[in-house]
């Protein structure tokens, strides 16, 4: 049986709502140090996420999501991702997150709080626009 | 006996309150329905959450040191007091304050120093005529709380806590919803976290029962430890959203009971001004008719 081809549950999980579990083939978790990919079988994993682009195949196509940070756990099959946001790739506007990235980066920071909210912000508008401008630049299917 | 037109203007502006209550009542149904969908919709994240923190809690619950977890003696005490920014809700604000008030006072009586935080103009407007001074003053959550809000009340509150080391604790006072007919006003403690068997507890029991693989088993990124101080302040978010959706949850079934017995009793005094109309007007006709006749024989 080819890599790949075996099934496992991917959960998104917010404070709002939890999404129905995906049946995937592959998922890319944007974990804090770098990205993890997860296949079916997978020992089971708690690890911290950063905010980026959170990637899983569903029968054979590539569905992207901006996911804010958080946690991830794998666990008998199923991979759970505790985010405080997750939107899909395709809702993202490229213009928005620029323009959210530069009101970011333009915000007054006065003190340590202010400068660590500003670099949060700014982190995750990054993050948003460059899930989008890869969504835009085109659907492959690729895992990388 | 009554005058039949003013009983019929009584009873004319009792069915219009009966029409109001009512109608509140089916609102008050509706958000009690979304309030309570959305209080269910953010369990699973609170679960997971907490899930999490039993597991690691197991792994590295000796080795943590987080200043979240550090108690201190208390001097300066902050009360997050939560109440509705409308009325028309029964005794609910009421229940709330009275909770709050008698903390308050416990705590100035054990010679804390007491900084007031309020959420709904109903508790502003009360605890300002009772002329308790307010640090923060809050309208703007209404019926859909977020996790936007409690990250703006949680990040202020850990900053005095830890930043500034201006509290020492933080209390909420709110009304905990137990079930469709009980909710309940109580003070729990937010900050600093008792302990993480605290924080653990509800899962502690599923996950010990359920657990199939050894924690040996888990790859952690980064630390169990490292992982753990990073999930408590969301464990502190994650109280908060549950303390905020229980006082919405709470305010509904409490404005959904009060309408409710609003609109039975604007019945009841419809059914008893009826009664008094026809009584009234029948005898308005028997003493018209003995009139007639009466009058009728005097001319015989």
């Amino acid at each position: 049986m080819p890599i790949g081809s075996k099934t496992f549950q991917v959960e998104l999980v917010t404070p709002h709502l939890a999404e129905q579990p995906m049946t995937c083939t592959f998922a890319a978790l944007p974990a804090w140090d770098g990205e993890i990919g997860v296949l079916h079988g997978r020992s089971p994993l708690v690890c911290k996420l950063g905010a980026g682009e959170l990637r899983v195949e569903v029968d054979g196509a590539v569905r992207r999501y901006y996911i804010q940070g958080g946690f991830a756990e794998v666990l008998d099959g199923v991979v759970t991702v505790l985010t405080g946001q997750v939107m899909a790739a395709e809702e993202l506007s490229a213009d928005q997150a620029s323009a959210d990235l530069a009101a970011a980066l333009a915000a007054p920071a006065a003190d340590e709080p202010a400068r660590e909210r500003r670099r949060e912000q700014v982190e995750h508008a990054r993050a948003r626009l460059a899930v989008a401008r890869r969504a835009g630049r085109g659907k492959g299917s690729d895992h990388g | 006996m009554a005058n039949t037109r003013v009983i019929l203007k009584r009873r004319k502006a009792v069915r219009n309150i009966h029409k109001i209550t009512r109608t509140m009542n089916l609102i008050a149904t509706s958000k009690f329905r979304r309030a309570h969908d959305r209080a269910v919709d953010s369990k699973p994240y609170t679960q997971k959450v907490t899930a999490l923190v039993s597991k690691l809690a197991d792994v590295a619950g000796g080795q943590i040191d987080h200043p979240l977890l550090r108690s201190r003696e208390v001097r300066n005490d902050l009360v997050l007091v939560l109440t509705s920014n409308r009325g028309l809700c029964g005794g609910y604000n009421a229940q709330v304050l009275r909770a709050a008030i008698a903390h308050i006072e416990a705590q100035k009586k054990a010679g804390v120093n007491v900084r007031l935080e309020v959420v709904g103009k109903k508790g502003i407007n009360y605890l300002k005529f009772l002329g308790y001074p307010m640090a923060g003053r809050f309208t703007h959550i209404e019926d859909k709380p977020s996790f936007d809000h409690v990250e703006e009340f949680v990040s202020r509150h850990m900053d005095l806590f830890l930043r500034e080391q201006s509290i020492d604790a933080v209390h909420v006072v709110y009304m905990r919803f137990v079930s469709a007919g009980r909710q309940q006003p109580v003070v729990e403690k937010l900050l600093p976290l008792s302990g993480l068997d605290e924080v653990a507890r509800p899962a502690a029991a599923d996950g010990a029962a359920k657990r199939e693989h050894p924690l040996e088993a888990y790859d952690f990124s980064p630390a169990p430890a490292e992982l753990l101080a990073e999930l408590l302040p969301i464990t502190v978010k994650v109280r908060l959203l549950q303390f905020l959706n229980d006082s919405v949850v709470s305010e509904q079934i409490a404005r959904m009971t009060a309408m409710k017995a609003a609109t039975d009793n604007a019945g009841d005094m419809i059914r008893g001004l009826t009664r008094k109309y026809n009584r009234a007007r029948q005898s308005q006709i028997t003493s018209e008719l003995s009139e007639i006749i009466g009058g009728a024989a005097a001319l015989e």
